[in-house]
């Protein structure tokens, strides 16, 4: 089941890394820490791209799901 | 070892130049050489490989090195793998293990295992580095490791390299303290190594608050540090670096591979772009990929700048990219150009379809998303699958193609679904089969035809004869004549479905043919199981010199090619040993029955473990060794307990069982035995019952019930003259020959044996006089007496064990030189009966002074001194019954 999903990465990646991760799109937060937004399909694919953000050494801080009716996320932050 | 086998996976990979030492670290892995495993766990660019190899290298103990990747994740590839790496300590360990690898049937890994882990644990220290673990995410492989875990012996440490912790049975290890783990805190570099790394090795001469500041923005990552080191040396303001790096946030690799590949000059940018799309580079691949014609210079030249390219060999043909650095230049190439990337892997596959490497081909090939070029290149694989063991693989790569691809070639469907079901998984290749029907109907013929040849093997499997025939029928009307190894596969099937029927000289035919094509084929595997049946065979149609020759001719082929353990069919050795057993080389026979047993029950290959086991308990019989033959009966029957053995397998036990019981006199509980099976006199024969009736005559023979014994065996003969199942015919008229002569037929029973004797004679038949015991001797005696083939017979006579020893003769005697008269008879009669002289001379009418004549002349020809003794041995010859 597609879902919504929010992933918060250590540092700033460029833009230009979209396309790496199925095409999330990359924003920032106020601590300049990268936010991966979108639509990811089932689970094995955000296994994927978890996978493929340990093998960059990125460090992982939060994943969080939106639900559809959620303007704001709700996120529980774990600590780094 | 295998020429499919990648050297380059165990190969250690060597230090790059001049490298901070870490000793602490060294000493904690030195510490670690006294608990069971070693973990090395921290994500990509940590030095892991680097510290590890390099503390091996100073260690001085052997070390068996495994670079795994995903095609490790099938079982039979990881083991293999893991044999080879340990044979570049011994190589003969785990050499027993490998011919079962190689077969397409499942072995039981736990029996496997437990013999590789006794052959590490012969030997002294080792070292067992298993380096890129986190690829590995197939439960059957952590199931291998922690069975290795498990067991481990206590020469044997265990490291493990990995981005991710693996889910092993690791945390009992760490309760118990038995686990050494060095993880990312253990990995970073500290402000000194770090300083050292930059001042004393690179001579940068940087002052404390530039080390702290790189320090604090790696977060002592050695790649990133790396990386910053070859950006700082291409530089001339070294400080307006640092100042712009550590005051950046943004992602490090990103950052510094800009800025090392922008200082590179542009054919070098342009080559690591290309060739980033391989996963191992060679000069020459490399030279076909990215156009350019110098690539071994440029790798080289790579590797000496330290530009995070590794060497697979020690031989600079074989390197690869640091994952990282890949990763990067990927999604860099993924960036620039797009386009270009398909074509970069066709190049790619190209170069591995003419090197020979048609998995690597193959996966470029998907990359690239070619279908036509993956198709053609599965029709080449899938020739050789059955020497890959690989199918794991290969349904991976069906699963990735759409299905309007496959719909087009159902024929490689065809060969998938054959290796499902040859490796026990029956409902996976039945779904096969039907989802390529759903789509493309039944018209394709090939198809159609491999499809029936599938189905064939498993309905056999699953005792639905008739379906089975169906379907074999099918397949050999519809397989074109050049698909050697399809139609050896439903020759196969085909003779065993007359086997079951009983149609001996068929399927010694049938199974002729699927050997030949089998042959021409060039598959070993299938060549070897074609052969056990077919001397199974030629023994049953009494060809017992050309089942030799078969046997003789396959095992060499076997050694030549490998396969010295045979361990697919264990029942080669098991069948020659029935030959042998015939030919009264007992003792040879026993050898080659065990070695076929423990080589079936390593494969658990049940056919093979029930006929060796039930040749070792004919073995046993035949030794006289009643308490063998009882054990090897008991041994039997509990594993049928607990295991699914073919049908046939309670016909022959029963037989035995019935033999056993007649020959301890114990008639009842035979008889029962029999009965419960529903051997009985009127009862219908029905392959192989028959082995049950020839039993069923016996237990008649004892209790003296000779004309309900001749009714049925002559029933029975008509039934085996029918099936054209030889030995068994002539072990029937051998018996019909010994109850006309109990009956007084001599004449009878002297023509009887006779026209066996041509085909004896030829064969070498021994066993199945010898088997008969003083009677059959009697019997030959009395054919030599009337000259018939008298040097042959002579020879049988010879064959047979003395009664009792005389001394002064040179050669050989029977016991009976002159026969017992029918009156004499009639006195030993009386004597078994108890009566005394003066009762014997009442009741055959005879004067006391005869009859003490008579016994005299009993005493003579029997070469006894006393009633019992003469008692004993007129039973022993027969010539009086056993008592009730």
């Amino acid at each position: 089941m597609s879902s919504r999903y929010q992933i918060v990465i250590k540092g700033h990646l460029d833009h230009n890394w979209s396309d790496w991760f199925d095409g999330l799109t990359v924003v920032y937060d106020a601590q300049d820490n990268t936010v991966l937004n979108g639509v990811i399909p089932d689970q094995p694919a955000l296994f994927g791209i978890l996978d493929r953000l340990r093998d960059m050494n990125l460090t992982l801080i939060t994943v969080t799901r939106i639900h559809p009716n959620d303007h704001h996320s709700q996120s529980k932050e774990g600590k780094t | 070892m295998s020429e499919h086998l990648l050297t380059t996976k165990l190969f250690r990979p060597t230090s790059q130049s001049a490298l901070v030492s870490r000793p602490h670290l060294f000493a904690q892995l030195d510490e670690g050489k006294k608990n069971k495993v070693i973990l090395v766990s921290a994500p990509a660019g940590f030095g892991k490989t680097t510290l590890i190899s390099t503390w091996v290298k100073q260690s001085n103990m052997p070390v068996a090195w495994l670079s795994l990747d995903d095609t490790d994740n099938a079982p039979t590839v990881f083991l293999t793998y893991l044999i080879a790496a340990l044979q570049t300590i011994h190589p003969d360990m785990g050499k027993t293990i490998l011919p079962a690898l190689r077969s397409p049937q499942p072995s039981a890994p736990r029996s496997v295992l437990a013999r590789l882990i006794s052959d590490i644990a012969n030997q002294s220290e080792i070292l067992l580095v298993l380096d890129d673990y986190h690829l590995i995410t197939s439960q059957a492989v952590h199931d291998i490791l922690n069975q290795i875990i498990q067991h481990m012996p206590p020469n044997l440490h265990l490291v493990l390299a990995t981005r991710t912790d693996p889910p092993l049975a690791l945390p009992r290890l760490r309760g118990r303290q038995q686990l050494t783990e060095l993880r990312t805190a253990n990995l970073r570099f500290s402000l000194e190594e770090t300083e050292h790394l930059l001042n004393h090795v690179k001579a940068l001469n940087l002052p404390d608050k530039d080390i702290a500041a790189l320090n604090l923005r790696t977060e002592g990552w050695i790649t990133g540090l790396q990386m910053a080191v070859l950006s700082m040396q291409n530089r001339q303001d070294i400080h307006q670096f640092i100042e712009s790096f550590t005051g950046s946030n943004r992602f490090i690799l990103d950052y510094l591979l800009e800025e090392v590949l922008n200082h590179q000059p542009e054919n070098i940018q342009d080559f690591l772009l290309k060739t980033s799309v391989l996963t191992k580079l060679s000069g020459d691949l490399c030279n076909a990929v990215s156009g350019d014609s110098n690539s071994q210079n440029i790798l080289e030249e790579l590797e000496r700048a330290n530009l995070f390219i590794i060497p697979l060999d020690d031989k600079r043909h074989w390197f690869r990219y640091h994952h990282l650095f890949a990763d990067l230049l990927r999604q860099r190439l993924g960036l620039n150009a797009p386009d270009s990337i398909p074509a970069l892997h066709i190049r790619a596959s190209r170069w591995y379809e003419t090197n020979n490497d048609l998995g690597s081909a193959i996966e470029h090939a998907l990359a690239a998303k070619e279908y036509e070029r993956i198709i053609h290149l599965l029709k080449e694989y899938i020739q050789s699958i059955w020497e890959h063991g690989d199918q794991t693989r290969l349904s991976k790569w069906l699963a990735a193609l759409p299905q309007y691809v496959i719909q087009d070639h159902p024929v490689i469907l065809a060969h998938h679904a054959f290796a499902l079901c040859f490796s026990g998984q029956h409902q996976e290749a039945e779904a096969q089969l039907q989802l390529v029907e759903k789509a493309i109907g039944t018209d394709s013929k090939p198809f159609s035809s491999m499809a029936a040849t599938v189905r064939a093997f498993y309905s056999l499997y699953n005792n639905n004869i008739p379906v089975a025939a169906n379907y074999a029928n099918e397949a050999l009307a519809n397989l074109p004549a050049d698909q050697h190894m399809w139609r050896a596969l439903a020759l196969s099937v085909q003779g065993d479905i007359h086997a079951f029927r009983g149609h001996v000289p068929t399927c010694e035919k049938i199974w002729r043919a699927a050997l030949q094509e089998a042959e021409i084929a060039g598959c070993t595997f299938f060549v070897l199981w074609d052969s056990a049946k077919l001397i199974v065979a030629q023994k049953r149609l009494g060809k017992l010199n050309e089942a030799d020759q078969t046997f003789t001719r396959q095992i060499q082929r076997a050694a030549q090619e490998g396969y010295t353990q045979v361990s697919f069919p264990g029942s080669l050795y098991a069948v020659w040993g029935d030959v042998l057993l015939e030919w009264d080389r007992v003792d040879e026979a026993v050898t080659n029955m065990e070695r076929g047993l423990s080589l079936s029950e390593s494969q658990n290959y049940s056919a093979g473990i029930a006929w060796s086991s039930l040749s070792l308990i004919a073995a046993r019989f035949i030794q006289q060794d009643a308490a063998g033959a009882e054990k090897a009966v008991h041994q039997l029957e509990k594993q049928l307990e607990h295991q699914k053995l073919p049908d046939w397998t309670m016909n022959w036990l029963t037989a035995w069982k019935a033999r056993i019981c007649i020959a301890q006199g114990n008639l009842s509980k035979c008889k029962q035995i029999l009965q419960e099976r529903g051997i009985v006199q009127n009862g219908s024969f029905g392959y192989p019952s028959e082995v049950e009736y020839l039993a069923l005559v016996r237990l008649l023979i004892a209790t003296g019930e000779l004309s309900e014994a001749q009714m049925l065996l002559s029933r029975l003969q008509s039934q085996l003259e029918n099936m054209g199942w030889v030995d068994k015919l002539i072990q029937a008229k051998l018996l019909q020959a010994l109850i006309l002569m109990q009956q007084g037929e001599d004449t009878e029973a002297i023509n009887l044996l006779n026209s066996v004797l041509p085909l004896t004679e030829r064969e070498g038949y021994l066993r199945v006089f010898l088997n008969e015991g003083p009677s059959m001797a009697r019997l030959l005696y009395k054919t030599l007496q009337t000259n018939i083939s008298p040097q042959y017979i002579g020879k049988l006579l010879a064959a047979f064990p003395l009664a009792e020893p005389q001394p002064d003769s040179p050669a050989p005697q029977i016991t009976l030189i002159e026969p017992i008269s029918p009156r004499e008879l009639d006195v030993l009669a009386q004597i078994a009966s108890g009566a005394s002289n003066q009762e014997i001379a009442a009741s055959l009418h005879i004067a006391l002074g005869t009859v003490k004549n008579h016994i005299k002349n009993i005493y003579a020809k029997l070469n006894v001194h006393s009633r019992t003794q003469a008692l004993n041995k007129a039973k022993n010859l027969g010539l009086i019954p056993f008592p009730k």
